[in-house]
């Protein structure tokens, strides 16, 4: 609620200085350090992931319980698509390599070495002759407030026409 | 199906965004899709300057005297305060409520104040049969009460009244006397009461025969 008259303020009242981050991985990394505060761990109950995004389609949340097999709590409906995966509890393993879900995800063994929010980008062209530039942010959770257990991360990306020669 | 604005690539009714050139498909925008990363902020920043405007104009009506009398004709205060009468009674015609139609009843029938009675000719304890002449050169009879306690009140007893007395601000009392001469007494409209401003007048019989007159030269 208070995440959302802040964000309503800021659309009638834009500040003449740094603007509403309009990219996502951004937002998802401020909205993260806004919430740790003084802390050590952000905790996974205080995390809102509609405060990153309307409707979290393009976020995902990585249970790490078994780290050797980490399993996705929630796919986003626009990621899920992209990554042809559909259901509940989803292994990491089970998403197709070339998908944007499973080439983010797997940056989540960084998250867990530093314990900090990372980010990653990536790039490909499509077979219709289009440059995608994706950017992502994987985000540290703890369910306990002591480790880092689950990790949100979303990804957006951008895509422009390439100049036939 | 859905056609994708950006490469005219048909996908899936219920794909979510087009495989051959990314674009990200929204089922609750106008148009079903847009561009990811493609809102900006320049389609948010008239909202404060309108919001600003709004609040301007509404402290600059706000502090327009609606009742302002000495304002010369034709003035900016005149004009203005005519122009914010005007908008208090095309709300009260539209909704049919005027919080300052009356003042209170009396006998029944909507009746308005009469401060400063000292001068008024009738009597206390009764009530007088007046005509009041607007400056809009609208007239009608009213009744005066004059209770033995209590300041005077204006009581329209015809169906005119209410109205000539709402929308007036100036006006001139005519009273009858008990010789056949009617007074002329000046009143105004202010913060809603009727009052009365000047002298009684004398009656324009009674200046016959005064020295220093024109017929007493």
């Amino acid at each position: 609620m208070k995440m959302r008259m802040q964000q309503l303020i800021r659309m009638l009242f834009p500040q003449p200085g740094p603007a509403l981050e309009r990219r996502l991985h951004k937002r998802a990394v401020q909205y993260w350090r806004n919430a740790l505060g003084d802390r050590e761990m952000v905790a996974l109950a205080d995390f809102d992931p509609l405060a990153i995004e309307d409707d979290s389609s393009h976020g995902f949340l990585l249970n790490l319980g078994m780290p050797i097999e980490p399993v996705f709590s929630y796919i986003g409906p626009v990621l899920e698509q992209e990554a042809g995966v559909h259901g509940d509890q989803v292994r990491l393993a089970a998403v197709p390599q070339h998908s944007l879900l499973r080439r983010f995800a797997s940056h989540y063994l960084r998250v867990l070495e530093s314990g900090q929010p990372e980010t990653a980008e990536y790039d490909f062209v499509t077979s219709a002759g289009y440059h995608v530039l994706c950017r992502g942010a994987l985000l540290p959770l703890s369910a306990d407030g002591v480790t880092v257990d689950h990790v949100y991360g979303v990804v957006s990306w951008k895509s422009e026409k390439v100049a036939v020669c | 199906m859905i056609i994708c604005p950006t490469c005219r690539a048909p996908s899936e009714p219920k794909a979510r965004y087009c495989s051959g050139c990314y674009t990200v498909f929204f089922a609750n925008s106008p148009t079903g899709t847009r561009r990811l990363e493609a809102t900006t902020n320049e389609t948010r920043t008239w909202k404060a300057p309108v919001l600003f405007a709004i609040a301007f104009l509404g402290i600059w009506f706000l502090q327009i005297d609606a009742s302002e009398i000495d304002a010369e004709p034709g003035s900016y205060r005149a004009s203005a305060g005519h122009a914010k009468r005007s908008v208090f009674d095309w709300v009260a015609e539209s909704t049919g409520f005027s919080p300052a139609s009356t003042n209170e009843v009396s006998e029944g029938l909507p009746a308005w104040f009469l401060d400063n009675d000292r001068q008024l000719p009738c009597a206390r304890g009764g009530f007088c049969d007046v005509v009041i002449r607007f400056d809009s050169g609208d007239s009608a009879a009213f009744l005066i009460e004059r209770p033995n306690d209590g300041g005077a009140r204006i009581i329209a007893v015809d169906s005119r009244g209410p109205a000539l007395l709402n929308k007036s601000t100036r006006a001139q009392l005519l009273v009858d006397e008990e010789r056949g001469a009617a007074r002329s007494i000046s009143i105004t409209r202010r913060d809603g009461r009727w009052s009365i401003v000047d002298a009684v007048q004398e009656p324009a019989g009674a200046r016959a025969g005064r020295p220093g007159g024109k017929d007493g030269v």
